[in-house]
């Protein structure tokens, strides 16, 4: 598969500008307003391991 | 005409009559489903009860005159990468075996207040992965032309429900043409929308820049009013347009005369196969009867949209889907030596083959030292090849063509070959990398038996003109059919 | 040790932004409450779910940008930075790689040349960029877990990372503080170290003196003081300078301050090897910013701490000291030029500032941006005082009040009947009564003894229950005795 998206060298791409974006849109913004309550119930209702309210993983070490 | 004769918009019409309850019209679709899942297998989760009490509701508000609109009381299925609340969404995963989401995808919902009755979710290919369903982790779905072939995919399920009368009409995804090709393997009609026109929210990204939701139903009517429920900006997807150009079904009109239709000469080559070429040819002979005109030309980089669709959606899909970790919902690993053990254990148990190869490439072209010669590279032949769609669109109003190379594939002879599958892509690709309309409605059927897909390819923001250009293509092989038949 | 070596610091300070929400949600940016009560499906990383770029943020990162005199980039995007870890929940963190919102800035920072004189000297900033906070873990005793808290995760930041400019702890201290300044007078963050609004990482290296070259440099986390940050430049500086005399190379690593042990250890690398495969993230799109917008933020910006030190001296006859401590934070800077302009009394209403209210703040735990009387009151009070309305300690009495709940003084001097009486007439039965009572502090001061007549003011004000101008009767006393 990687030999044939070698294939993309082929093409001269001098000049172009990498498009992320299809349409030239930008500046689409919300306003500072808190819109979300206490959804926690929802947020840990798939939580394979929950406790107190908080996710359980293991041990992290900073 | 039985119930599950009729399309969604007249099943709409007789319950608004009253002529047919919605408790009647989705009993006669779990008959159907009980009949014939067990063959097809197009649902990962189908609920019974669920239907018949969401039937019973919507009937009150019917009766009292709260729901009137022409989809109240249909029976739809969605394909299982759309959140659902209450209701298992797995996205054919075993990641996500036991996830039941809190909150239902925005394009679902719009169906929701429009008064359908959701009969269950649809198999596909796992996290929308492929081309045939058969990635999924919970079973292939069959095409109900001929169980021992593929639906297509990624909407496997959703276009094989339809196929199938397991449904009235379905929501599948599209990221590289996952609900124009199994429309076309499956005969029934699929629109993917401009990129932008339905919200993404709530449905589970694989190429975020690709991706749109889009019906699939038995015709240009029923798809037309579909989208026009379902394409409404959202101000939770920051991607998503807000159009005042979205009265789809002012376009059901049977006219084409001096409507341009191109054909690349490109999609033509070698790999074609010829019962394909010579049906998609003849829909264009019979619109050109009808008044428009058609002519070849020459679309370049066609080979270069599939190493750039690849290196994009997977790239933004290896991005996506590393939330899935085992730690806030689905699946996580039962035995485990620490946090990145646990990491890897359940993301190697919980991905499938494909989906595992899939991210590995998408990491390896965002990886330092190849991001330029890939990723970057593939956003300029991006460019690139919307450049070329713009130059055609100056000249054409619609570009026509097949939907794949081939009828639907047998099952069990793509997946040893993923190249070649991928290959298979060709035709609906470039056009999710350049944002544009696509339907493919069915066009005649191989000598096998197997249905053979049609494809018109509008400019961004013009379903308009397809839906205009299919419909009358509809009425025309309708009134052949009248007259063979 | 005949060599002579050169500290060289850059600093990555991450700023919380002041915002009602984080940066792609609407979940509340509160500190406290419980855990992940401030999460929604957007900031838990849930399928499907979609960022959407909250405006002040950008408002907040440009205006610092402004302040701190760099280009604004005037199309810049989000990317995404992805790595495995608990407190992310997308397992990516949305920042800016690319296209940062500012770039190419200074600040100046005063500080000393190697003669000790003061000198002005330009900090540069390499860069600022918007970006998400990620949740908090907390390691549980009891089971061998950690329990992930996300209400922290989508808190908007704004990292500012420095050209490697500075060369001692007095001068990254001062960096430090000058930021603090501009960003809190800017109302982007209230840039607390210890609670964590503001952190300061510090990449470090040495080379001799007059070297051309950069050294290898480490970097510093987990420096929540001023203090620990001094000690942990001059602690990993030392060790580096140790390392080099010694022969030895110095590893480019990420260390830990402990600031008890004040000593450093290297932390498990997992970020150093790390390939964070940047990319665009494609669920959010460009952020223009239009000249007509950055008009719009220029002329937001307020008058900084220098140049208003500099107007205030010029401007208001109150001493150099004053000003510098009213002119700490914005609010209280504003509340002295409004009620200045009111009362017309600057020295007073200084006063007022500098020792009633900073007592109360104090007192209350509470900083200057939390202020919540209107400047009018505190000029009325003033001028209650000049027109002899009321006394000085009831003055102060009612400036608690002020202070609490924002009364209206003049309104409540009604209410509560508290005006001072100062007529020499209605005075002089009290003040009779008084020397009469007190005979011994008569004498006592017409012995010669001041202090006694302080005390004979002090039964009068008691009788009066306070209610008297003590000017009045001080002059009264001394007049009949």
């Amino acid at each position: 598969m990687l030999d044939y998206i070698d294939q993309l060298g082929e093409l001269d791409t001098d000049g172009v500008e990498p498009m992320s974006h299809v349409h030239p849109l930008c500046n689409r913004f919300r306003e500072d307003v808190v819109t979300n309550g206490d959804d926690r119930e929802h947020i840990l209702a798939n939580a394979p391991e929950e406790k107190d309210g908080t996710f359980v993983v293991p041990r992290t070490f900073d | 005409m039985g119930i599950l004769d009729c399309t969604a918009v007249e099943l709409g019409k007789k319950i608004q009559a009253g002529e047919v309850s919605v408790r009647e019209a989705v009993e006669a679709v779990i008959e159907q489903i009980e009949q014939t899942e067990g063959t097809y297998h197009c649902y990962i989760t189908w609920d019974k009860e669920g239907a018949l009490r969401q039937a019973d509701l919507i009937q009150k508000k019917i009766d009292a005159k709260e729901l009137t609109g022409p989809l109240a009381g249909v029976p739809v299925a969605i394909k299982d990468n759309m959140t659902t609340e209450g209701m298992l969404t797995t996205c054919a995963s075993k990641i996500l075996g036991n996830f039941v989401p809190t909150y239902t995808a925005e394009a679902v919902r719009h169906l929701q207040e429009a008064g359908v009755v959701i009969i269950g979710k649809a198999n596909m290919d796992e996290f929308a992965m492929g081309s045939t369903t058969e990635t999924s982790a919970y079973g292939a779905t069959k095409n109900p032309w001929n169980p021992e072939h593929v639906p297509g995919g990624s909407s496997g399920g959703s276009a094989a429900a339809v196929a199938a009368k397991e449904c009235f009409f379905a929501l599948g995804s599209d990221t590289g043409g996952s609900i124009r090709q199994p429309a076309a393997f499956c005969g029934v009609v699929g629109l993917k929308p401009t990129y932008g026109t339905v919200s993404r929210y709530g449905l589970i990204a694989y190429g975020s820049s690709l991706d749109q939701i889009g019906p699939l139903c038995k015709d240009v009517t029923d798809t037309a009013v579909v989208l026009e429920t379902i394409a409404k900006a959202d101000e939770k997807d920051s991607t998503s347009i807000l159009r005042n150009d979205t009265n789809f079904t002012e376009a059901l009109i049977e006219d084409v005369a001096g409507i341009k239709i191109g054909i690349p000469r490109d999609y033509f080559g070698e790999g074609l196969d010829p019962e394909v070429s010579a049906a998609v040819k003849k829909a264009a002979e019979e619109l050109r009867e009808r008044g428009a005109i058609v002519e070849e030309f020459d679309l370049s980089l066609v080979d270069y949209a599939i190493p750039a669709y690849y290196t994009i959606a997977d790239a933004e899909a290896s991005s996506n889907l590393e939330r899935f970790d085992g730690i806030k919902y689905g699946y996580r690993t039962a035995e485990y030596e620490g946090l990145h053990n646990m990491y890897k254990k359940t993301r190697s148990e919980g991905f499938g083959e494909e989906v595992k190869r899939r991210i590995m490439l998408g990491s390896f072209v965002l990886s330092s030292g190849y991001y330029d010669a890939y990723y970057l590279k593939a956003l300029k032949v991006k460019a690139l090849i919307k450049q070329a769609f713009d130059d055609a669109f100056e000249k054409y109003d619609i570009i026509l063509g097949p939907v794949a190379p081939t009828t639907a594939p047998k099952l069990g002879a793509s997946l040893s070959d993923p190249l070649k599958m991928y290959l298979g892509d060709i035709y609906t690709i470039s056009v999710n990398l350049a944002g544009l309309p696509g339907i493919s409605v069915p066009c005649g059927v191989d000598s096998k038996g197997l249905p053979i897909g049609l494809q018109m390819i509008a400019d961004c923001f013009n379903e308009n003109v397809l839906i205009q250009a299919a419909y009358t293509y509809e009425k025309i092989r309708e009134q052949l059919q009248e007259r063979q038949g | 040790m005949a060599k002579e070596y050169e500290t060289v610091i850059g600093l990555e300070v991450h700023v919380e932004l002041a915002t009602k929400t984080k940066i792609f949600c609407g979940c509340s940016t509160r500190f406290g409450g419980e855990p992940n009560t401030h999460t929604c499906p957007v900031c838990t990383g849930m399928p499907g779910s979609l960022p959407v770029l909250n405006k002040q943020v950008v408002e907040y990162a440009a205006a610092v940008g402004l302040a701190t005199n760099c280009d604004i980039t005037r199309h810049c995007k989000f990317d995404r930075k992805n790595y495995f870890y608990p407190d992310n929940p997308q397992n990516y963190q949305i920042s800016q790689l690319y296209l940062p919102i500012c770039r190419n800035g200074y600040v100046e920072i005063e500080t000393k040349d190697a003669d000790q004189n003061a000198v002005t000297k330009k900090v540069g900033i390499h860069e600022i960029h918007m970006e998400e906070d990620a949740g908090k873990l907390v390691h549980d005793e009891w089971g061998d877990c950690s329990l992930v808290d996300y209400n922290r995760s989508g808190v908007p930041l704004i990292e500012i990372v420095s050209e490697p400019d500075m060369r001692s702890a007095d001068e990254v201290i001062a960096y430090l503080e000058k930021l603090r300044m501009i960003i809190q007078y800017l109302g982007a963050s209230d840039c607390k170290l210890q609670e964590g609004s503001m952190r300061a990482d510090v990449n470090l290296s040495v080379r001799e003196v007059g070297s051309e070259q950069f050294g290898t440099r480490t970097e510093m986390k987990n420096l929540n003081s001023f203090t620990s940050i001094t000690h942990a430049i001059e602690g990993e500086k030392n060790r580096q300078i140790d390392l080099l005399e010694a022969g030895e190379k110095v590893v480019q690593e990420t260390r830990r301050w402990d600031d008890v042990k004040m000593e450093s250890y290297a932390m498990r690398s997992k970020e150093d090897a790390q390939d964070y495969r940047y990319f665009p993230d494609p669920d959010l799109i460009p952020v223009e910013i239009s000249e007509e917008w950055l008009d719009e933020l220029r002329a937001k910006q307020p008058e900084f701490r220098p140049e208003k030190i500099e107007r205030y001296k010029k401007e208001y006859d109150i001493p150099e000291y004053d000003i510098e401590i009213i002119t700490g934070t914005k609010r209280m800077a504003d509340i002295f030029e409004e009620a200045a302009a009111l009362c017309g009394q600057p020295k007073k209403v200084s006063n007022w500032l500098m020792v009633e209210t900073m007592r109360l703040l104090k007192e209350n735990n509470m900083d200057a941006d939390q202020i919540r009387f209107a400047p009018e009151h505190l000029a009325k009070l003033i001028q209650l005082v000049d027109q002899k309305v009321i006394n000085q300690t009831t003055a102060k009495e009612i400036f608690e009040v002020i202070f609490a709940e924002d009364i209206d003084p003049e309104r409540y001097v009604e209410e509560h009947g508290l005006k001072q009486v100062s007529d020499e007439g209605a005075l002089h039965k009290t003040v009779e009564e008084v020397i009469a009572a007190n005979p011994q502090s008569v004498a006592d001061y017409r012995a010669g003894k001041e202090k006694a007549l302080g005390f004979l003011v002090g039964q009068t004000m008691k009788i009066m229950k306070g209610k008297a101008d003590p000017a009045t009767v001080n002059k009264l006393l001394k007049d009949l005795l």
